[in-house]
């Protein structure tokens, strides 16, 4: 981690591409699994992604971040950038307000569509996991995604989604008790 | 329960983002162990999701296509830029405010030129393009006026008349005859409503009549010597 604020401080210095590709080696993955783990499409996961990083490059330079800001600052776009694929594909207004329903709608009839794949792609078990994350609201998915898939801390988590350690740490709890048991019934 | 559960599950996690091991929170919380295996053995599955990688992405041509991407569009973004200095007026925002800013300077220019011929108007004599306005301006003045005031308008009005009268007589044409002679009947219809309103009880009435009748007496003088010329020339 020490070593991003490196690339990040050297960037900024020098705006030389060789350690703008350092932060995308190491951060794309991170990145597509937070697209993957929601749509379920390889293709599609992958040009948002790739979305993600087009406008971290054009703004890199302009803005002073260390590690933890730049993680909140590029789970933001992402998760912005998800928002609008979600109102394009449902028709929502920028007006709107973005339905938790819709969200969830979306996601179930892409887990069906996408199952046989899935479980080539991903193994049984972990299936069976994608199966019962599905289950539970998008708020709830992202922290649990955050917290265990991608190792943040609970203050990243926090400013990610401009909520309070307390609530973020009580909705991690219910999800991934909701979690633990969907997998439970499912053996 | 679950609140206990809650709490103790949040301290193993902070143990853990310390350096515990989870076999060191089993041992502690040795009364939840039951439980606690059960969460991190979901944690354990979660974990198991760090293997999703973007398989065959070739990182070198990915990243070309973002360098040649966020080109285009800068480009884009100066020429954008470019047409805004050129035409400072073409943003959407001011063509929205283009109308209203329209409007309110044609009221500001309207309001001013009105208020301009009133003004220039006071000083025109009858049978001069203003002068209709001046005395349309003293209708508009005397029918907003209060009732307790319009004595003191009425002996303004009577000495406009007057003056133009003066004026018109001290011109000399013989064409301004007919237009003294209405203006004199005027300064009688003036002098009757100031009366009316009970004016003179705060002015000296007899300075006024003998202005009156000085300004009859020139106007007398002047063309009814003009006339006689004229049965003496027949």
């Amino acid at each position: 981690m020490v070593n991003i604020n490196l690339y990040l401080k050297n960037f900024k210095k020098s705006g030389d591409d060789i350690w703008f590709e350092k932060i995308y080696i190491k951060f794309l993955p991170k990145i597509y699994r937070f697209f993957y783990l929601k749509l379920f499409d390889k293709q599609l996961s992958e040009d948002l992604a790739s979305e993600v990083f087009i406008r971290v490059y054009k703004n890199l330079r302009k803005i002073n971040l260390n590690i933890k800001t730049f993680q909140v600052w590029i789970y933001r776009i992402a998760s912005n950038l998800l928002i609008d694929h979600y109102r394009k594909k449902t028709g929502y207004g920028k007006e709107e307000p973005f339905e938790e329903k819709a969200d969830a709608l979306i996601e179930n009839d892409m887990l069906i569509k996408n199952s046989p794949i899935l479980k080539k792609e991903l193994g049984f078990e972990n299936f069976k996991l994608i199966d019962a994350i599905g289950k539970l609201t998008k708020l709830q998915k992202d922290i649990i995604i955050l917290k265990f898939v991608e190792d943040f801390d609970f203050e990243t988590i926090a400013r990610i989604f401009g909520k309070k350690q307390s609530t973020i740490r009580g909705i991690l709890f219910r999800a991934i008790t909701k979690l633990k048991d969907e997998i439970k019934n499912n053996k | 329960m679950n609140e206990k559960t809650e709490r103790i599950f949040n301290r193993c996690l902070k143990l853990i983002s310390r350096g515990y091991s989870i076999q060191y929170c089993l041992k502690k919380y040795s009364r939840y162990k039951d439980t606690l295996e059960e969460y991190f053995e979901t944690i354990k599955y979660l974990e198991s999701l760090k293997n999703i990688k973007p398989k065959d992405i070739n990182i070198k041509s990915s990243l070309d296509k973002i360098y040649k991407s966020v080109k285009n569009s800068t480009r884009l973004d100066k020429a954008i830029s470019k047409s805004k200095t050129a035409a400072p007026y073409s943003g959407r925002r001011i063509s929205l405010l283009k109308p209203a800013v329209v409007f309110i300077m044609v009221l500001v220019v309207v309001i001013f030129s009105f208020a301009g011929t009133v003004y220039a108007s006071q000083n025109s004599l009858p049978g001069e393009n203003l002068y209709t306005i001046k005395r349309a301006a003293e209708s508009v003045q005397l029918f907003f006026y209060p009732e307790s005031k319009k004595g003191q308008l009425h002996f303004k009005l009577l000495n406009n008349r007057i003056y133009e009268a003066d004026r018109l007589i001290k011109n000399g044409q013989d064409s301004n005859m007919e237009l003294i002679e209405e203006l004199l009947l005027e300064v009688d219809e003036e002098y009757d409503q100031c009366k009316k309103y009970n004016f003179f009880k705060a002015i000296d009435e007899e300075e006024t009549v003998t202005t009156i009748n000085n300004i009859k007496n020139r106007y007398r003088n002047k063309y009814r010597r003009h006339d006689q010329d004229l049965e003496e020339f027949n």
